[in-house]
């Protein structure tokens, strides 16, 4: 792999460059595991795995955009295409809209500025760099990795290894995954419907609601300052849980254990041992508050 | 799928693995070209490699624990003097080797919470918390305190450069950001202060730390104009 990698040469030529909107339409057979790089103005992209041995980028392009790039040159098939689009103003950037077909195995990397990025149906891995706008990701990649300033994250479906960031846009995972990190500063962040069995959710002033499933052996761990934490679980969940805040408060409604008082008389503290322990949560909060709850 | 052992690691960290010509060695880097977990391993031990060739060679105690050492030097030697002056005295009475023992142990120990410290930096999550757990003094906490503020004035300092390039409104989200991880750290920091021994407290104010270098380290990231 690495001999052929080295051996691709990426062919920058300019696909386009007339004054009025223009069309993209390209077509190119390619192996599985295609690796895709995509970046620049674009406002929206839509990125669809499929069960066929091609790539296809199809769209329009606003007045004064340029595409360059193009695909890696190797013995018949694509194994890698790299595009960038420039435009001369945000008028253009607003035309820039993209839809991209790959195999479902492709390795796909995007960068984008206000750009809004929906991707179905990949089951390789997903790079997905943004500012603002949003990521709408549906299907089980592989391996997912998202970041955000200020836009949101959606993420429907149960990515093996997952890494979802923003600094203020919202993080929503409907569904589960072996490994997954949701990190935002004063986003919300909402897990649901899925089971995890490594997951770690972390805010700086940001909500954060886990109401998913834990496997067995399972571990996860909440850190927030000032965000509330609320953790709906099954009544009868085999689960370890050591809750504290500094100097917030902590609610539990799941059992009828209460809450101690904290260190040296402030906040609060909780151990809960449930079921057949089987799973490990960790909750730390500086003044936010904790709360337990039944779904 | 199996991830590479920490040999693998270690050798990539050191750029042996490249250069060898073993048949595993493309094996080993396909696996990384495909694993982001073993990429994000890789990285974190170089910067503590990096981190570590960084070290000072010497490394000062500090002066409230060196005005002890020497209190406590001095206070022996003039006790062992009043007891018998002329008396031969045993090699751990002389003031010069006790003082230079003294110091060994307060530069080893130094060096030892100082290496600890960046250690803990590299690796994961939990075995972070418990290095950090491990932590007996204040002392270990500046450092990680220090180590933290270093890696960020210098992200910062990237930043500052790169600023004119980036979009009115993501300046304004990131500086929006970074105040609100700022205040939190000022709060989470004057807390472990007054409460010095409090784990949970290091956890929270090392995540918030994370949370700021990976924030400033996306930011110096962005392409022009994004």
């Amino acid at each position: 792999m690495r001999t052929s990698l080295l051996a691709l040469v990426l062919v920058a030529t300019p696909l386009t460059s007339a004054v009025s909107q223009q069309k993209v339409d390209i077509h190119m057979r390619a192996i599985p595991a295609v690796s895709i790089r995509l970046g620049g103005a674009i406002s929206s992209i839509r990125v669809i795995g499929w069960d066929r041995d091609s790539v296809t980028l199809t769209g329009t392009l606003g007045a004064g955009s340029k595409m360059v790039g193009g695909p890696m040159a190797n013995t018949g098939l694509v194994v890698g295409m790299k595009f960038f689009v420039d435009a001369p103003d945000e008028a253009a950037v607003r035309s820039n809209k993209l839809e991209l077909r790959v195999p479902a195995l492709a390795r796909v990397w995007i960068k984008g500025g206000s750009a809004d990025v929906e991707a179905s149906g990949v089951t390789g891995s997903l790079d997905l760099n943004i500012v603002g706008g949003s990521v709408l990701v549906t299907g089980n990649p592989r391996e997912l990795i998202v970041e955000s300033m200020d836009g949101g994250v959606t993420v429907t479906g149960s990515p093996e290894f997952a890494r979802l960031k923003t600094a203020t846009g919202d993080i929503a995972l409907q569904g589960g995954g072996e490994d997954v990190m949701l990190t935002t500063v004063s986003g919300g962040i909402r897990a649901s419907d899925g089971t995890i069995q490594r997951g770690r959710f972390e805010s700086v002033t940001g909500p954060i609601v886990f109401a998913g499933n834990l496997a067995r052996g399972g571990d996860a761990k909440f850190d927030t300052h000032s965000g509330s934490i609320e953790l709906r679980l099954v009544r009868r969940a085999d689960v370890e849980i050591d809750a504290e805040s500094i100097t917030g408060s902590i609610e539990n409604a799941w059992t009828n254990s209460r809450p101690a008082v904290g260190r040296e008389g402030r906040g609060m503290e909780l151990g809960i041992s449930s079921g057949m322990g089987g799973a490990r949560v960790t909750i730390r909060s500086f003044k936010g508050s904790i709360k337990l709850a039944t779904k | 799928m199996t991830h590479l052992t920490f040999e693998e690691i270690s050798e990539l960290a050191d750029d042996r693995l490249a250069e060898s010509r073993e048949p595993r060695a493309e094996n080993t880097l396909a696996h990384l070209a495909d694993c982001s977990s073993c990429r994000a391993t890789l990285d974190r031990v170089r910067a503590l490699t990096a981190a570590a060739h960084a070290l000072p060679r010497e490394i000062a105690p500090p002066d409230d624990v060196w005005n002890v050492v020497r209190a406590r030097v001095a206070a022996d030697a003039a006790k062992a003097r009043k007891a018998s002056p002329r008396a031969a005295s045993p090699w751990w009475h002389n003031g010069w080797l006790a003082s230079a023992a003294a110091v060994l142990l307060v530069v080893g120990t130094a060096t030892f919470m100082t290496l600890t410290t960046l250690a803990s930096r590299g690796r994961s999550a939990k075995a972070k918390a418990m290095m950090v757990q491990n932590a007996p003094s204040t002392a270990a906490l500046l450092a990680v305190d220090r180590n933290y503020v270093a890696t960020i004035r210098e992200l910062r300092a990237t930043l500052d450069t790169e600023r004119t390039h980036l979009a009115p409104a993501t300046v304004k989200t990131l500086e929006t950001s970074l105040a609100v991880i700022d205040a939190a750290i000022a709060e989470a920091r004057a807390a472990l202060a007054a409460d010095p021994a409090n784990q949970s407290l290091v956890d929270l104010l090392a995540s918030h730390y994370e949370r700021q270098v990976d924030l400033l380290q996306r930011a110096t990231e962005l392409s022009p104009s994004l």
